[in-house]
């Protein structure tokens, strides 16, 4: 399976579409019960971890029948203004297009599509980071 | 001429005779000992009115009491003397304590923000606020709450983290809890006196449950002049909520009578977590930015002459903005913190709200 962004470089700015496609490839139909599709946050670090699903899509295996596996689908949603990627010290917060296949044996194939939220208009500002992460690049003293 | 000490003290215009700590003191002293007679004034009532109910067999036999035999008119159950003496006690008792608990409560928190804090309370929301203002940004805490109370010189007076009486309630409690229970058993063994049944045991108690009720007394007091030696501190701003790569104003007053080692005034982001070790659960903070606004030494502080200065915060562009979740959050604060001379270093946080860049501001209408 996989999932595509419309932006190569992954960056979206808060507040603006995000669009993607998705497919499923090597798996039956008869193998599938359910699809999810959903974008999140979620963070990482030393800390307990948090998960906020901002767009979430479930596919039950009659509507997956209908539409088959064989062409892409489409994904599209209003990203919010925050929380924006941030890679601290303790804290991480990370981006992704979430796709979980419920297969009917009972397992779960998950992948992720990450992507960067940065501040509104700093794309077009030609000032778009992600806080923390030019500090990553930094060299060590 | 010698010159007495005065126990209070009178407000003239900006103007204060004699001073605010030697006051509070002195009222807290007073209201503690109305707290403490009026528990002694109950305690003989209640004992003398229940001593003369037949099923209190345990009471009768603490007080070695004799209902059948002594029947003077003030353990007349019912006597009006009785319920004279037991309305005052329970009158000294709630005036006591509520005078201590107005006072105390007034300890380290200005006049603008407790009536910011009773505005609040007041306009509390019965309503949930609407989806759509929180959607708008999800994860950011709102902050409506440090806009509430305006600045005298710049737009918005923070209010400070946590509040600083919080130090106050153990010793309160435990000194007035002891010095009841020893009022109370002080009742007992002059009633034991009093009806010629003494109380030998009880009465030695006395002495070393005193001396307990008086260093617990004494803590509390000290804790008191701690706490209110240290006076205010008041931290103003031009504008709220902050924006990376945007510059303010800020206001910071100290006031109190104070020699301090060091003053420091900072703004800092700070990473919480909250995660489990076992069954325990455990917070780690981690301090990404700092930026210095001042650090000054050997200041004087006088109750005159309190202690102010005008700074500007510069903010960076590639900062985080505030960030609020279950396990994780990134907080933005600003931390005013001394080392003080005779009293403890202090350190009080006022927070603050970032904002993303880009969105357009929110405006007030201050």
């Amino acid at each position: 399976m996989s999932v595509s962004l419309c932006r190569e470089d992954g960056i979206y700015e808060g507040g603006k579409e995000l669009s993607a496609t998705w497919r499923v490839s090597r798996v039956t139909l008869d193998s599938l019960s359910a699809i999810e599709i959903s974008v999140l946050w979620y963070s990482e670090g030393k800390g307990d971890t948090d998960l906020h699903v901002h767009h979430f899509e479930r596919y039950e295996e009659e509507r997956i029948r209908r539409f088959g596996l064989a062409d892409k689908h489409s994904l599209s949603c209003l990203l919010p203004a925050t929380p924006l990627s941030y890679h601290g010290r303790l804290i991480r917060l990370r981006w992704c297009v979430r796709m979980r296949l419920f297969l009917t044996d009972g397992r779960e194939i998950v992948a992720d599509q990450p992507f960067y939220l940065v501040a509104p208009q700093s794309i077009h500002n030609g000032s778009a980071i992600v806080v923390g992460d030019e500090r990553r690049s930094r060299p060590s003293q | 001429m010698a010159r007495f000490l005065r126990p209070w003290s009178k407000k003239r215009g900006k103007r204060f005779i004699g001073t605010e700590l030697r006051s509070l003191l002195w009222e807290t002293a007073f209201y503690s000992g109305v707290f403490l007679v009026g528990v002694f004034v109950v305690s003989l009532v209640v004992i003398s009115q229940l001593s003369s109910w037949d099923q209190l067999e345990t009471l009768k036999e603490l007080t070695k009491i004799q209902p059948e035999a002594v029947t003077p008119e003030e353990l007349d159950g019912g006597g009006l003397a009785s319920w004279i003496f037991g309305v005052l006690g329970v009158a000294a008792i709630g005036s006591g304590a509520g005078g201590l608990i107005y006072r105390l409560v007034r300890v380290g928190a200005s006049n603008e923000r407790r009536s910011a804090m009773a505005k609040r309370a007041s306009s509390i929301e019965i309503i949930v606020p609407s989806a759509t203002e929180i959607e708008k940004m999800p994860s950011v805490p709102r902050g409506n709450a440090l806009t509430d109370s305006p600045g005298e010189r710049l737009t918005y007076r923070l209010a400070a983290e946590g509040t600083s009486g919080n130090e106050l309630v153990g010793p309160a409690l435990l000194a007035l809890l002891w010095n009841a229970v020893w009022f109370v058993l002080l009742a007992v063994v002059v009633l034991g006196f009093w009806h010629s049944s003494p109380r030998y045991i009880l009465t030695g108690l006395l002495l070393p449950f005193g001396g307990v009720g008086y260093w617990s007394f004494r803590y509390f007091l000290a804790q008191l002049r701690r706490s209110a030696g240290i006076g205010p501190t008041i931290v103003e701003i031009s504008d709220h909520p902050l924006y990376p790569g945007c510059k303010y104003r800020l206001f910071v007053s100290q006031s109190g009578r104070l020699r301090l080692r060091r003053l420091r005034v900072r703004v800092a982001c700070e990473e919480e977590t909250v995660y489990r070790q076992g069954t325990d659960v455990r917070v780690e903070r981690y301090e990404v930015f700092t930026q210095e606004l001042c650090a000054e030494r050997d200041v004087r502080v006088d109750p005159q002459a309190p202690w102010e200065q005008q700074f500007t915060i510069d903010l960076p562009s590639n900062v985080m903005h505030s960030f609020v979740a279950s396990h994780n959050a990134v907080r933005w604060k600003v931390i005013v913190s001394g080392e003080a001379r005779p009293w403890p270093s202090f350190c009080r946080s006022y927070p603050v709200v970032v904002h993303p860049p880009g969105l357009p501001p929110k405006r007030s209408p201050r």
